[in-house]
C-alpha cells in the first residue's frame, strides 16, 4: 500500500507538506549498496528509522504488525517511479493550512472517516445522482450536496472465507461501532447496521468464498451485491447470482445491487449501478428504497431499457435516481 | 427465455419480439413450489440487469 500522510510528525520529519510513502513486506526490502552510510534511529530489535548519515534524509522505517513486520519507504528518496503510486491522502485533518490537495485521490482526515468531495469528484458529471462511499471501517463525510452521499462503511466479521472474513455495505448508518474490530459472525454485523437504520448488503459473496447457506445464517442482511464490478474485473467471480438464488429457493428473500468497488475513480468505476426508485433525492429515502428492494442493478451503463414489471406502474410517481454504490481508493470509493 | 438461435426456454413463451430478434415481451410460468421470482435481462450485446426478487402467489390447495 501507498499513501500520502498529511500528518504534522510525517510534515516534520520530512519538512514538508505531506510524507508519500508505499509499504512492503520486510522479507523483500534489501540494501544492496551504502549500508554503511545509513544511520539507524531506535532499537534494531524494535520498530527503527534509517536515515542517510551525511544528509540526514528519512530513507526507510518499520512497522511491525500482527501480521509480520514492514518496512515503509519515503518516495521522495526513489529514484525509479514506484510501481504502486499513492491511492489516498492521510490525516487531511492535520493538513497544512498553506497546502491546497489538487488531485482527485480520496482522503482520509485520520478519525476513520473519508471526505468524499476529492474522492467522488471524477464521478461527478458521469451520470450518478447518489453514491455511497463504503471505505473499509471508515464513514464518508459528504462535502457537497451537488452530489446525494449515502452515510455509508464497509465493515468486516469473521466468517469461513478462505480469508477468514466476509464484509458488509452498512449504507445509511454514520457511525462505527465500538470496538472497532470484525464481528464475530455474520448475523451479528447485519443485525448492528439494520439496528442503526441502515441496509446490510453483503459484499462480494463469490469472492469471498462464502456459501448460500452463509448468506442464509444472516437474516438481518437487507440483500447481496448480486454483482460487483472490481471483482470480475480482477477474478472474473463478481456475479453473485448462484448465492442469491441459492437463498431464495430456500425461502429467504433477498434483494441485489450492483456495485463498482472502485479502488482507483477513472479505472474501474462505472462497472456497476444501481438504480433506485426513491421517493425523493435524499439520502433518508435512497437508503430506504435499498432497505425495501425498491431497486435493480445492472453493470456499466447498457441496457437502458429495462424496466422492471414489478414496478412498472410505480416508477412514474417516484422520483428516479441513480446510486452508484462505489468504493474509493486505497480501500475506499465503493 | 432465449432469443435468436436459441430461441426459447423452460416454461417460457416470447410474446413480441423486435426486427433485430431480441425478446420484448414474455411470459414464464413459475412452478408452484417456487415462493420467489427475479427478473435478470441480458441484451444482444450481453449488457445485463437484475431486477429484486417479488413474492410469487401462493399455489392453490
Amino acid at each position: 500500500m501507498a499513501y500520502a500522510c498529511h500528518r504534522s510528525n510525517c510534515r516534520a520529519t520530512t519538512g514538508s507538506a505531506f510524507l508519500p510513502w508505499g509499504e512492503i513486506e520486510r522479507e523483500t526490502f534489501e540494501i544492496t549498496k551504502g549500508t554503511t552510510s545509513l544511520t539507524r534511529v531506535g532499537d534494531a530489535g524494535a520498530d527503527h528509522g534509517m536515515r542517510g548519515g551525511a544528509c540526514w534524509s528519512l530513507v526507510a522505517w518499520t512497522r511491525t504488525a500482527l501480521e509480520g513486520v514492514y518496512v515503509r519507504v519515503p518516495y521522495g528518496t526513489l529514484i525509479d517511479e514506484p510501481a504502486l503510486k499513492p491511492t489516498a491522502h492521510m490525516f487531511v485533518g492535520s493538513k497544512a493550512p498553506w497546502y491546497e490537495i489538487l488531485d482527485d485521490l480520496p482522503q482520509h482526515d485520520g478519525g476513520r472517516r473519508l471526505i468524499a468531495g476529492r474522492a467522488v469528484r471524477p464521478l461527478r458529471g458521469s451520470g450518478f445522482d447518489v453514491l455511497a462511499v463504503t471505505d473499509h471501517w471508515h464513514v464518508t463525510v459528504p462535502e457537497r450536496d451537488d452530489l446525494v452521499i449515502v452515510p455509508a462503511s464497509e465493515l468486516s466479521c469473521r466468517a469461513p472465507t478462505p480469508s477468514g472474513e466476509a464484509e458488509a455495505l452498512a449504507l445509511g448508518v454514520a457511525v462505527l461501532p465500538e470496538p472497532r474490530e470484525p464481528f464475530p459472525d455474520l448475523e451479528s454485523m447485519a443485525a448492528w447496521i439494520a439496528g442503526r437504520g441502515g441496509a446490510a448488503y453483503l459484499c462480494h459473496p463469490y469472492w469471498s468464498g462464502l456459501t448460500a447457506a452463509d448468506v442464509m445464517s444472516a437474516p438481518s442482511l437487507a440483500g447481496i451485491e448480486v454483482w460487483n464490478g472490481s471483482s470480475e474485473l480482477l477474478q472474473g467471480n463478481g456475479l453473485s447470482s448462484v448465492h442469491w438464488d441459492g437463498a431464495l429457493q430456500h425461502d429467504r428473500m433477498l434483494f441485489g445491487l450492483a456495485t463498482d468497488d472502485c479502488h482507483s475513480p477513472g479505472q474501474d468505476s462505472g462497472l456497476g449501478w444501481t438504480w433506485v426508485f426513491a421517493n425523493e433525492r435524499s439520502p433518508a429515502a435512497v437508503v430506504e428504497a435499498l432497505r425495501t428492494g425498491s431497486a435493480y442493478g445492472r453493470p456499466g451503463r447498457g441496457c437502458s431499457r429495462w424496466r422492471s414489471a414489478r414496478r412498472a406502474s410505480t416508477c412514474a410517481a417516484h422520483r428516479r435516481a441513480r446510486c452508484d454504490s462505489g468504493r474509493a481508493p486505497g480501500t475506499a470509493v465503493r | 427465455m432465449n432469443a435468436g438461435d436459441h430461441r426459447g426456454g423452460w416454461r417460457g413463451q416470447a410474446l413480441e419480439t423486435a426486427q433485430d430478434g431480441s425478446i420484448t415481451a414474455a411470459r414464464f410460468e413459475f412452478p408452484e413450489l417456487w415462493r420467489w421470482g427475479r427478473v435478470e435481462l441480458e441484451d444482444a450485446t450481453g449488457a445485463r440487469a437484475w431486477g429484486n426478487p417479488f413474492a410469487l402467489p401462493a399455489a392453490p390447495t
